[in-house]
């Protein structure tokens, strides 16, 4: 997937701008607070639809009543025009090519990826379980359109029975007997589904890892279910362990008043040496394993959809040293169009880069 | 309310409808006041005709403004098929594609927790009352919506009537007909694929 253009109205410190990046790497330089990171949320934006920061209505410029992004794509066998609209309420309005998107799924960024890195993406392995289960659900849960929907139904299930077991049960334990089994079967949906995903994506991580790291670390991923999976992972199997679980802790959840298993307590562990590395990993191995997932979540994405996933980059170059910087060069090579930001201009990078451009203010110029 | 009492009401009352903020109200209201008095009579004595005569049917729980509803009360209907639906207006819109003859039941809503409505709540025992009567109920169609709500509301049906020895049946869904295979999405596709039927 190609953005071939960009077109920015009242977006953030951007009163207008139109750009038109190369298709290899484009470096974003520029002092700071002049719109580098602005940009690629504008281009995050177009590709899914949200934004990556906090609210969607911030990114009106000030004193402005909407904002609007305009971007033309390449993917593979077609062309895709994306425009989007926000007021300053947070309202959105999303057409491609013309069409309304109310399900915001023709965007280019679902059928083909856009990965971004940042470097607050380091609390993937070192923060809260919730924090990896958005990664699956937000970022790799885009390789199988259904997973999000399934999901969804998933989480209102979940919302409705805890309401239920709030109210110690309902009056009748008929109620409760019925959002168990509804719950049991969602919840089974949903683990095959990610367990699925992540069988595709360890691997793929343990390669990327040993390429980064280059000295025979072993790398190893557990996911921590709440539910204790027995035997094969289909589906059937899997509602039978959800339900034998579900069993022996429903007393516990009548008493603790909310749903305490299911995917969305679950959580994945990263072992080095054997070692969790959370507690054991110094920062450099952290920043390996996070570079390394996003590589292969790249890597999911072309196996899955044929395509080449948007790479934006924000502020994580110069944290790497010279032998990662040059791994992430590589695991990205110039058929992958990419958006990288930075402070400086530094020698390696620069002269892989395909296109320089400089942002002052809200301007951006090619150097 | 710079509006004399009277006026302030009516805006006021107006508001409280659906779909009608305080800007719509007020035009509602200039609207009534400034038309021919038989105008606001009118709907007055609609409103409150309605409202004194419309309850639900005995049988089904259909709204009608007698003891049964046209449905119910016609011969014609075949008894044996009671389509279960959650709201009057989904009774509406089967009945406007004609091909149906069987009757239906009303449940007035959906299972759920978070808005306090529980087994209780709907009107479920009537539709067991029914099965019970003995007038040979052959089949039950759970019609009740495809969200999780809905999806609830029909698995707690099937668990009721299936060993009152009844056949129970959920509507298809997947592709609205008339629609490009190509233009479907994601999640109706997989959900038409997983319902498909052997060609006959």
């Amino acid at each position: 997937m190609l953005l071939k253009k960009i077109t920015l109205l009242n977006f953030r410190n951007y009163g207008k701008l139109e750009w038109e990046p190369c298709g290899g790497m484009n470096l974003i330089t520029g002092p700071n607070a002049q719109g580098k990171t602005n940009l690629l949320e504008a281009i995050f934006f177009s590709g899914l639809g949200y934004s990556f920061r906090r609210r969607d209505r911030d990114v009106v410029r000030w004193g402005y009543s909407s904002a609007t992004i305009q971007a033309s794509y390449r993917l593979l066998h077609a062309d895709v025009d994306v425009h989007v609209d926000i007021d300053s309420e947070g309202r959105k309005k999303i057409y491609v090519n013309g069409v309304d998107d109310t399900g915001r799924d023709m965007l280019p960024g679902r059928r083909s990826g856009v990965v971004l890195f940042r470097p607050d993406d380091l609390q993937i392995i070192k923060g809260p379980p919730a924090r990896r289960r958005e990664f699956i659900d937000n970022d790799l849960g885009l390789v199988e359109p259904v997973y999000r929907s399934s999901l969804q139904s998933y989480r209102r299930v979940v919302l409705q029975r805890n309401n239920l077991l709030r109210a110690g049960g309902g009056p009748s334990s008929e109620t409760l007997k019925i959002w168990n089994e509804y719950f049991y079967r969602c919840g089974a949906d949903v683990l095959a589904r990610r367990i699925g995903i992540l069988k595709k994506f360890f691997p793929l991580v343990r390669r990327m890892y040993d390429h980064i790291a280059g000295n025979g670390e072993e790398l190893d991923m557990k996911y921590m279910s709440t539910v204790k999976i027995t035997g094969a992972h289909d589906a059937r199997q899997l509602a039978a362990d959800f339900a034998a679980e579900g069993k022996a802790r429903e007393k516990e959840e009548l008493y603790k008043k909310q749903t305490l298993i299911g995917p969305h307590r679950d959580d994945i562990v990263f072992f080095l040496n054997k070692k969790d590395i959370r507690y054991f990993g110094s920062q450099g191995q952290i920043r390996s394993l996070v570079l390394a997932l996003k590589a292969a979540q790249m890597e999911l994405f072309r196996q899955t959809t044929g395509e080449q996933p948007v790479l934006l980059l924000d502020d994580v170059l110069m944290e790497l040293d010279g032998r990662r910087q040059n791994c992430l060069m590589q695991l990205f090579s110039s058929e992958v169009q990419s958006f990288a930001t930075s402070t400086q201009l530094t020698g390696a990078i620069a002269r892989r880069a395909g296109g320089v451009y400089l942002i002052n203010g809200g301007i951006i110029k090619e150097e | 309310m710079p509006y004399a009492g009277a006026v302030s009401r009516l805006i006021g009352e107006l508001a409280k409808l659906p779909g009608i903020g305080p800007k719509t109200a007020q035009r509602l209201a200039f609207f009534l006041l400034n038309a021919p008095p038989e105008v606001a009579e009118n709907l007055a004595g609609a409103i409150k005709e309605a409202r004194e005569k419309v309850r639900r049917c005995t049988v089904c729980g259909n709204l009608t403004d007698r003891e049964t509803c046209a449905i119910c009360a016609d011969q014609a209907r075949d008894k044996g098929i009671i389509c279960v639906v959650q709201d009057p207006r989904d009774v509406a819109a089967i009945e406007k594609y004609r091909g149906y003859r069987g009757v239906y039941h009303v449940l007035h809503g959906a299972l759920s927790p978070l808005a306090g409505v529980g087994p209780e709540e709907l009107n479920i025992k009537s539709l067991l009352a029914r099965l019970e009567r003995g007038a040979g109920v052959r089949e039950i169609i759970l019609a009740t919506n495809p969200d999780v709500e809905g999806d609830a509301t029909a698995l707690y049906l099937a668990r009721l009537l299936k060993p009152l020895g009844v056949k129970v049946t959920r509507i298809a869904h997947g592709l609205p007909v008339g629609a490009h295979v190509e233009y479907a999405d994601e999640i109706t596709l997989s959900k038409a694929m997983e319902g498909r039927v052997e060609i006959k």
